[in-house]
């Protein structure tokens, strides 16, 4: 498999029909339909609880869905794993356990490994390509629990760009980060999407919205809209899907 | 020298000597996974719950062949099957009720481990040959290992031994994150199950020398221990097992030549000595490495103090180059609790301020420009 060939097939990244995913009988997402095309920087966004997290792990397969189709790149999941990376929220890990940046990012190798194979040279010099293109180099041999919170979320960034994939699932990839992350990881996100891959990123923050995403899915429980910026970036759609959670007074003028 | 003869030579030292250091290394590699997992209370309570297991087992097998031989294997099977369903028995009951994981856990623990202790009470009345021996799995007794108890611990220890070996990157990619391990194609309730299976081994291999009180011991303490002195997975597993080597043999071998001395509870001793020594003394971690840090950090924040003081004096009198404060004024700015004058002594060893004559003081160039940074960037100290 070629993972630099640029994209020339019209199929989507990610194509849902009808999921519906419940946690103990209360449903999480409803009845959800949503085409992310390839090349595209898309962010999801929505409240607290409107299931983000949860459709990024239904496309994954880690969780259940009680009704519903998912399509990566025209395929079943279980055929495109390897074309995938995900990166979790940061906060799902113990970041104390004993380990370097290195290790944390040698495990993004371990999937192209499979079972049983061990990480050798080639792996080594893959991990350490994707340290230096987060910028990371000078902190490679750091234990973690000693990184700042955007030093661990590049940490995580480069545990995903080992493994080459095509499409970038990511929770919350700028929750608590700093400026100069930032700035990082949107520039590693262009440079994906220069290279014909598609990145997918679960966000909260309305501010920020436009700035990182050249295409938005609103979603509450259910999704409210899809597409462009500038098609969704609208204050009725906002408003709508973010009801009484949203605070208008602060962020009213950034929607006109 | 006779000691060290007998080792090798006499049958029950040699047992207890082989069959302790195998469990103890099996114990501290595979405590760290379960350190890491947050497990360390699913292991007491699988150690304490084996208790019924094993007399169930001896039981069974005297009702079935009118022995009783205390066959190592059946009452190893009777305590893996008490021990996971207590397990089971506590994640299901969290699932169907409000109850958290440690209280399930507690009452699982509660409910089996008194199971075992009414069933030994049971068998105390009736007469039954060899029944003396299962007191021995309370507090253990490592002096009652035979030669094909050892084996048997050979065999199992060498097994899971072997599958950490050879899992190794799966086991390390899970136990840090689970999930993404999944995203990448390994199966999170596979590695699950395995890594269970082979903590909870360790622990069974374990009960007849240390006693299902105790054992939990022998796989939390050298994982917490190891902990302190690295930040490397596998220098910890190596050293984690190394301290249940140490552990294990020395207590075995002590309750051995002792008459009457349970072999869990010396264990413990043991393992709590290196355990205290690593939590005071390792040298990143350790508390009074952190002391000493912690020490250096406020002398910093103080120096930093005091330069800044001086500073903002010398703007304040718009002061030529030359003059200079007086600590007792420096000593006004702020209700400071600490010696201004030893600050300012400091200052001048590290080349910052110039004593002009007897109490007064003055920034140097270097001083001027490490002042006017701290106070620009927020945060920095000297």
């Amino acid at each position: 498999m070629n993972s630099h060939q640029v994209t020339v097939n019209n199929l989507p990244a990610v194509e849902i029909n009808d999921l519906t995913v419940a946690y103990n009988e209360k449903p999480v997402l409803w009845d959800i339909d949503l085409s992310i095309p390839q090349g595209v920087i898309m962010g999801i966004a929505g409240p607290n609880g409107a299931g983000k997290s949860t459709l990024i792990k239904s496309i994954l397969k880690l969780v259940k869905p009680i009704a519903g189709k998912i399509k990566i790149l025209g395929e079943d999941y279980d055929k495109v794993r390897k074309r995938i990376a995900y990166v979790p929220q940061r906060s799902a890990v113990d970041w104390d356990f004993p380990a370097t940046v290195f290790d944390v990012v040698m495990m993004g190798t371990y999937g192209q490994l499979g079972w049983f194979r061990r990480p050798g040279k080639i792996q080594k010099a893959l991990a350490f390509d994707a340290i230096q293109r987060v910028g990371m180099e000078e902190y490679a041999d750091r234990q973690i629990s000693q990184l700042s919170g955007g030093q661990q979320q590049r940490t995580f960034i480069a545990r995903a760009l080992v493994q080459n994939a095509d499409v970038f699932l990511l929770d919350e990839p700028f929750a608590g980060i700093d400026a100069k992350t930032e700035k990082s990881i949107m520039q590693i996100f262009r440079e994906l999407k220069g290279e014909g891959k598609t990145i997918i990123a679960v966000h909260h923050e309305l501010i920020t919205l436009s700035d990182y995403f050249d295409m938005i899915t609103v979603l509450n429980i259910k999704i409210y809209a899809s597409g462009k910026v500038e098609d969704v970036y609208k204050k009725e759609i906002i408003y709508e899907a973010y009801g009484g959670h949203f605070n208008f007074s602060q962020n009213e003028s950034i929607l006109d | 020298m006779e000691f060290i003869h007998d080792i090798f030579f006499d049958y029950t030292i040699r047992n207890v000597a082989l069959g302790s250091s195998i469990l103890g290394i099996v114990a501290g590699a595979f405590g760290s996974f379960a350190f890491l997992r947050r497990e360390s209370l699913a292991g007491d309570v699988v150690a304490h719950s084996a208790l019924p297991g094993i007399v169930l087992a001896f039981l069974l097998g005297f009702f079935i062949t009118g022995s009783s031989s205390k066959n190592s294997l059946v009452l190893i099977l009777g305590a893996t099957i008490t021990g996971f369903l207590s397990m089971h028995f506590s994640s299901r009951l969290m699932n169907i009720s409000k109850i958290k994981s440690d209280s399930s856990m507690g009452i699982m623990l509660a409910v089996f481990f008194g199971l075992g202790i009414f069933l030994l009470s049971l068998i105390q009345r009736r007469n039954i040959p060899g029944k003396s021996g299962l007191q021995d799995y309370i507090f253990g007794s490592a002096s009652t290992l035979t030669h094909s108890d050892v084996n048997i611990i050979l065999i199992f220890g060498a097994l899971t031994l072997m599958s950490l070996f050879i899992f190794w990157k799966e086991f390390k990619l899970h136990t840090f994150d689970r999930t993404y391990a999944h995203s990448l194609g390994f199966n999170s309730k596979l590695l699950d199950t395995m890594m269970v299976s082979s903590i909870v081994i360790a622990i069974i291999i374990g009960l007849q020398s240390v006693g299902v009180i105790l054992m939990v011991a022998m796989i939390v303490t050298p994982a917490a221990a190891a902990r302190q002195w690295t930040n490397k997975l596998s220098t910890m597993v190596i050293i984690s097992a190394f301290i249940g080597l140490v552990a294990g043999l020395s207590g075995a071998l002590i309750s051995a030549s002792v008459q009457k001395l349970p072999t869990g509870p010396v264990i413990v001793l043991l393992l709590v000595l290196i355990f205290v020594i690593s939590i005071l003394f390792s040298p990143n971690r350790g508390l009074i490495a952190e002391l000493i840090k912690n020490i250096a950090r406020k002398q910093r924040i103080r120096l930093s103090l005091v330069l800044v003081d001086l500073y903002q004096l010398k703007i304040h009198h718009n002061d030529d180059y030359n003059v200079g404060h007086s600590a007792k004024v420096l000593l006004t700015m702020h209700e400071q609790k600490f010696n201004v004058r030893k600050s300012l002594i400091i200052l001048a060893e590290l080349g910052l301020v110039r004593n002009m004559n007897g109490d007064v003081w003055v920034l140097t160039d270097k001083g001027l420009k490490k002042a006017e940074s701290i106070l620009l960037t927020k945060g920095e100290l000297i």
